[in-house]
């Protein structure tokens, strides 16, 4: 085996925050050769962009390095001087990240941002530089080099500047190329896309790779190895196919089990609570509380990272070395009952082209030109009660717009929406008040949609108290519905800052039930969570459905997550309908194109060796 | 950038100089008390304040009277001074142009000062410098200039070191030296405070640039800390500074009128203080519009000179 | 993410000791004016021309201006004129900006155009010409400084006010709550205001201190506090006649006016240094 390119070893770096160290990587221990990809996978708080961050010794201001050294070519990179790092930086390690739109220098154009690169590494200026930067540019797949070269970055799409970035990095010609969630920020099939270029370019220039996501399946199309990272430690490291398939460690299997595959209408699993944040978990293991699996030792020891086998298959678990005590990954979960068709008789919404526009420049004063910009089209369905409709688009479909639009948040221009037999868009005050307590929404943002300054109390209680409920009896309906949701009595008191992220959501679903409405719009309401939390999300969401008989109009991107539970489905495009149908259908057998490319798009959790054509 | 951008910021510009002036000529003839009185006195007999009244054109309804202030200002008159019964525009004029000297300097004396101060504090942000400039820059706020100015008339204007007149003025044309010397100490007690705000608002808009994700991606590019601090730093955090500098006209500009006041310099704020004194309603309006037309016009300059330095703007 | 290099942990104390040391002075500032209003060593209008532009002895502690009169006694008792021109024009600025600004902020549409646009041009005007303005129709005085400055300040708090309310309106919460029917006036009061306390609060202790100058800028115009009273304002400017002869007179008021504005300036920003950083420490 050659050296490794880079080797981190006992990595721990924490914050300071108010005096306390939050410790954020804990002994990490890393290696990198030529021409691997190294997929790392973890939640929020595992990590990971930590790690990729002090590889590169860019840390914060507030980091204390406690322990470890990251070692390239000999050297400590932590405890290198400014002048060894820029020459290390961009020439022999770079790195790309999430969100292309911000990473660019807004004043300058993308060729000099690239040429700059060429100029400080490889010493080729003018002319040289210029056609090296064409280069660049084609090998990113960009179209007419020279054009993209003389452009600022606004001018170019998101998958465009990602590429711009790629082609930036690669123009050190480094050895290392870290990337930290470079798919995250852009739309499916654009991701899809750059996953791809990175696949060939991988091919073609055989650089190592370190590639940072939540996404794992993002990472199993790329990765030769894995390692998944969980509160700052490193849980489980392997050759990849051996990781995916018979993963030894229980966090391992449980991330596996929550990911929602589009290949099969299996309900993901999700872990119940949160990871812990404690600065002193390391004392035990740290996935202890939420172990399906756990022991007395468990809880008292810290486990330290055992090879269960040969093959360089490492997992930080007390009984790695019994897989069979773990179990098989968790088998196929019954799949939802067949379609109760009496229930289609009087749909609970019909919605008929339904328009809604945007107005553009409205001018000074009000006054003015402005023109009108149709975000939704002559969309039409019917949503039957117990019912769950999918809306799937990409990014300016317009399927948010329909969403609000409903709820007449935004007005619409034409069409009808009847709701239990009433025409929604003829109704006066006192009938939309009344709607808007039998249609709720959910949002996306747990963290924005409930209000910083008030108790969870307050906030479930709100709606009741529009409707008019007796102080007394809020107090019961709130408890059950808080239950109902998962949480206890005790959450009453605390305010949004105190919750994760995945008990917030439950706040605002809370929220949203405590009036028992008929139709609740969740407009994405488990993208911004955690994987491992979003499958019990969903499992609220279902079981709310069933008790009450409400229907639910889900708003998505996210087609892994729309196959588990839709009924229906509906595929928008630039405001306008593709595609309307069965969910069996649509994914068995789209017919229309862009369907078919969504679909297509979606990555599954197989690794590329082992996966059939979906 | 088009015609037609330009077009339409100078007509907002426009705009804005419309309704300040029905929001001066408002305040100035709305609120309660009669200015006949108060240029006649209290014993006045009815007929003269009547005459009075009559002259001045304060029997005609307010809009008419609004409508005729507002006709003459294109070709400068501003109505006739009531107190010294003289066409108030030539007056006003004359003032103008000493402020604007004045002003123009103190901007680029603290300008040249603050600027390359207020990036070094935020490229070494927590550094000893940088926490003994932000002070300073405290101080600087917070002591009035009617405190400072006179501190520094008897450090320098008074005896034994008498180097400096404490007040007045001379023309530029009769004595180089001797308009210098009257104009240097307003000049720094005007740059004192300039030059604070300024620097602080400077470092605070490099220190947002300076932790935008392009600067780490300059950084992990391997480009010396030099290059990414002025290439990629300063270059966009220029266009915020030309923002600043046009907010801190509207400081100058108050500023201007407590400073000529103190060291008796004939300009646009003595005159205004003058006048709000003696009641000259003419005058009051007069240079009020002058000072806001100043910042109004230095927003607009700053409006087009952002956006021709941010390309988003300049090429969509 | 905007170093380099780990460095040593960061001395969080010094955001403390600016609220610290603001509302210390902040604290003294005000106990100088309650003070002053029941007691001074001297009568503030005794005249005592024995001892005329005197230095500062264990008798006169901060000296005696051209007339023989304790200074320190004369900054005890003007003390709370000044005080109440920096809350005064605040408290009114804001009765005036935090309304307005909450309904344009959340109505938005044309009349927020307009009000904008009005706003925009009053903003031209440098708040010690406003207050002019004002003065003029008004005449000068104490109240009448205060309603000057007040309302020359309602402008700034608008715009300042107007930004986090739209800031606080691009949240979910608040389009949640539109969601759930309820009423304009409990969106703006009930959802968006507690989000807004913070800048308010802010801007508002470091508005008292530009206020008191303002006022004490009135002042020593002639405009503000009127002959036979005092005010810092007023000390400045009958010290500044006798300057070359003696500067004593200058002092007592100087400190005072540069103690209570750096007080205030520095009590407002601890504030906002403590309120952000109670704010942004859990973020999923």
């Amino acid at each position: 085996m050659t050296d490794p390119l880079i080797a981190i070893e006992n990595l721990t770096v924490s914050f300071a925050v108010g005096g306390v160290l939050h410790p954020a990587v804990k002994d990490l221990s890393l290696t990198l050769h030529a021409s691997e990809v190294v997929g790392l996978v973890g939640e929020s708080g595992s990590g990971k962009s930590t790690a990729l961050l002090a590889v590169m010794s860019y840390l914060p201001g507030n980091a204390v390095v406690e322990a470890g050294r990251v070692l390239h070519g000999g050297v400590d990179l932590l405890r290198a001087s400014r002048e060894t790092l820029d020459d290390v930086r961009g020439r022999r390690i770079a790195m790309i990240y999430q969100d292309p739109t911000t990473a660019l220098n807004p004043a300058m154009t993308v060729g000099a941002q690239i040429a700059e690169v060429l100029a400080r590494h490889l010493s080729m200026e003018g002319a040289r530089a210029r056609e090296r930067t064409h280069e660049l540019l084609r090998l990113v797949q960009l179209d007419d080099p020279p054009r993209v070269a003389a452009a600022h970055p606004h001018q170019l799409s998101g998958g465009m500047q990602q590429r711009v970035m790629i082609a930036m990095a690669l123009a050190g010609e480094p050895d290392v190329l870290l990337m930290d969630e470079p798919t995250t920020a852009l739309d499916v099939i654009v991701q899809a896309r750059v996953l791809d270029l990175v696949r060939t370019l991988h091919r073609q220039i055989r650089s190592a790779i370190v590639f940072v996501s939540h996404n794992l399946a993002a990472v199993a199309q790329l990765a030769d190895r894995i390692g998944v990272l969980y509160a700052g430690e490193l849980m489980e490291l392997g050759p990849a196919a051996q990781v995916l398939e018979e993963p030894s460690h229980p966090y391992t299997r449980g991330l596996i089990a929550a990911v929602p595959r589009i290949g099969a209408r299996r309900l993901p699993q999700g872990i119940p609570g949160t990871a812990s944040r404690d600065p002193q978990r390391f004392t035990h293991c740290v996935f202890a509380d939420r172990c399906a699996f756990t022991a007395d030792i468990c809880r008292s020891s810290r486990p330290a990272l055992l090879a269960p086998s040969s093959g360089g298959h490492l997992s930080r678990c007390h009984f790695a070395a019994e897989p069979s005590r773990i179990g098989a990954v968790p088998g196929e979960r019954a799949t939802r009952a067949a379609h109760d068709r009496t229930a289609e008789a009087s749909p609970l919404l019909e919605v008929s082209r339904l328009s809604v526009e945007y107005r553009r420049g409205a001018g000074f004063l009000g006054l003015g030109r402005a023109h009108a910009v149709r975000a939704v089209r002559d969309v039409s369905f019917r949503l039957p009660r117990r019912r769950v409709l999918a809306v799937v688009g990409e990014s300016g479909s317009g399927k948010s717009t329909l969403a609000r639009a409903l709820l007449r948040l935004t007005p619409a221009a034409q069409g009808r929406i009847v709701f239990d037999g009433a025409d929604v868009r003829a109704f006066d005050a006192g009938h939309l008040r009344a709607y808007r307590r039998r249609a709720q929404i959910v949002f996306q943002n747990p963290t924005s949609s409930l209000n910083p300054h008030k108790t969870v109390a307050d906030i479930v209680a709100r709606p009741l108290v529009l409707e008019g409920v007796p102080r007394e009896d809020r107090r019961s309906r709130v408890l059950a519905t808080l239950r109902a949701v998962g949480l206890t009595e005790a959450y009453l008191d605390r305010h949004p800052a105190q919750l994760s992220g995945g008990e917030k959501q439950r706040v605002a679903l809370a929220r949203a039930f405590v009036t028992e409405p008929l139709l609740v719009v969740l407009d994405e309401p488990t993208t911004a969570l955690d994987v491992s939390v979003q499958a019990t999300i969903l499992e609220l969401l279902l079981e709310q459905k069933e008790r009450t008989g409400c229907a639910y109009l889900l708003i998505s991107h996210d087609l892994a997550v729309v196959r588990q539970v839709a009924d229906e489905v509906l595929v928008m495009r630039d405001g306008e309908v593709c595609e309307i149908g069965p969910a069996e259908r649509i994914f068995g057998s789209p017919s229309h194109p862009y369907t078919r490319e969504l679909l297509a798009a979606v990555p599954d959790l197989e690794p590329p060796a082992a996966r059939n054509s979906v | 950038m088009g015609a037609a951008f330009l077009a339409r910021r100078v007509l907002y510009g426009l705009i804005s100089l419309l309704i300040l002036s029905a929001i001066i000529f408002a305040c100035t003839h709305l609120l309660p008390g009669d200015a006949a009185v108060t240029i006649l006195g209290e014993g006045a007999t009815p007929d003269a304040l009547a005459a009075l009244r009559t002259r001045l054109g304060l029997d005609r309804p307010f809009a008419l009277q609004y409508l005729d202030w507002l006709a003459g200002i294109p070709r400068g008159a501003f109505g006739t001074s009531t107190t010294l019964n003289q066409p108030a525009g030539p007056i006003i004029a004359e003032r103008f142009g000493h402020s604007l000297a004045l002003a123009l300097i103190t901007i680029v004396v603290a300008g040249a000062l603050a600027i390359p101060l207020g990036v070094t504090a935020a490229s070494r942000r927590g550094s000893r410098l940088d926490v003994s400039i932000l002070t300073a820059s405290y101080l600087g706020i917070s002591i009035p200039d009617f405190v400072v100015a006179p501190i520094l008339i008897i450090l320098l204007a008074s005896p034994p070191l008498a180097l400096l007149p404490s007040s007045g003025y001379e023309p530029l044309a009769k004595s180089f030296a001797g308009w210098l010397a009257h104009i240097v100490l307003p000049v720094v007690v005007l740059a004192f405070l300039l030059i604070a705000h300024l620097l602080r608002q400077t470092r605070s808009g490099m220190l947002e640039v300076l932790s935008s994700d392009y600067i780490r991606t300059a950084r992990l590019k391997g480009l010396r800390e030099r290059v990414v601090l002025w290439r990629h730093g300063v270059r966009n955090g220029l266009s915020t500074t030309v923002a600043v500098l046009a907010l801190d006209i509207g400081y100058l500009m108050g500023s201007i009128v407590i400073v000529e006041e103190i060291f008796a310099y004939p300009g646009l704020g003595r005159l205004m203080v003058y006048a709000v004194a003696n009641r000259d309603i003419p005058l009051v309006q007069g240079t009020a519009l002058v000072i806001g037309a100043v910042y109004v016009v230095a927003n607009l300059l700053a409006d087009l000179a952002q956006a021709a330095l941010n390309p988003r703007m300049a090429r969509p | 993410m905007n170093q380099l290099v780990a460095a040593p942990v960061p001395r969080l104390p010094r955001v403390n000791r600016y609220l610290e040391f603001g509302a210390g002075l902040t604290v003294l500032a005000l106990a100088v004016a309650l003070v002053g209003l029941a007691y001074s060593p001297y009568a503030p209008s005794k005249v005592d021309l024995l001892h005329r532009l005197a230095a500062p002895s264990p008798a006169h502690l901060l000296g005696t201006d051209r007339f023989g009169r304790d200074v320190l006694s004369r900054v005890l008792a003007g003390g709370w004129r000044s005080i109440t021109l920096g809350f005064g024009a605040t408290a009114l600025g804001l009765a005036i900006g935090l309304p307005v600004a909450l309904a344009t902020g959340f109505h938005r549409g044309r009349l927020d155009q307009i009000v904008m646009r009005f706003v925009d041009a009053l903003l031209s005007i440098p708040t010690l010409v406003f207050a002019l303005l004002v003065i003029v129709g008004l005449g000068p005085g104490l109240v009448q400084a205060v309603l000057a400055l007040g309302i020359a300040a309602s402008p700034k708090f608008v715009r300042i006010v107007r930004s986090a309310v739209l800031d606080a309106a691009s949240h979910d919460y608040v389009t949640a709550a539109r969601a759930r029917g309820e009423s304009g006036l409990y969106i703006q009061y009930g959802e968006i205001l507690p989000s807004v306390w913070a800048p308010i609060i802010v801007e508002g202790s470091i508005n008292v201190g530009f206020a008191l100058v303002g006022g004490a800028a009135l002042s020593y115009l002639g405009l503000g506090t009127q002959p036979p009273h005092a005010d810092w304002g007023v000390m400045i400017n009958e010290a500044q006649k006798y300057i070359s002869v003696s500067f004593w007179p200058l002092l007592g008021p100087a400190l005072a006016i540069c103690a209570s504005v750096i007080g205030f300036n520095l009590l407002g920003e601890g504030l906002r240094d403590r309120l952000h950083v109670q704010r942004s420490f859990r973020d999923d």
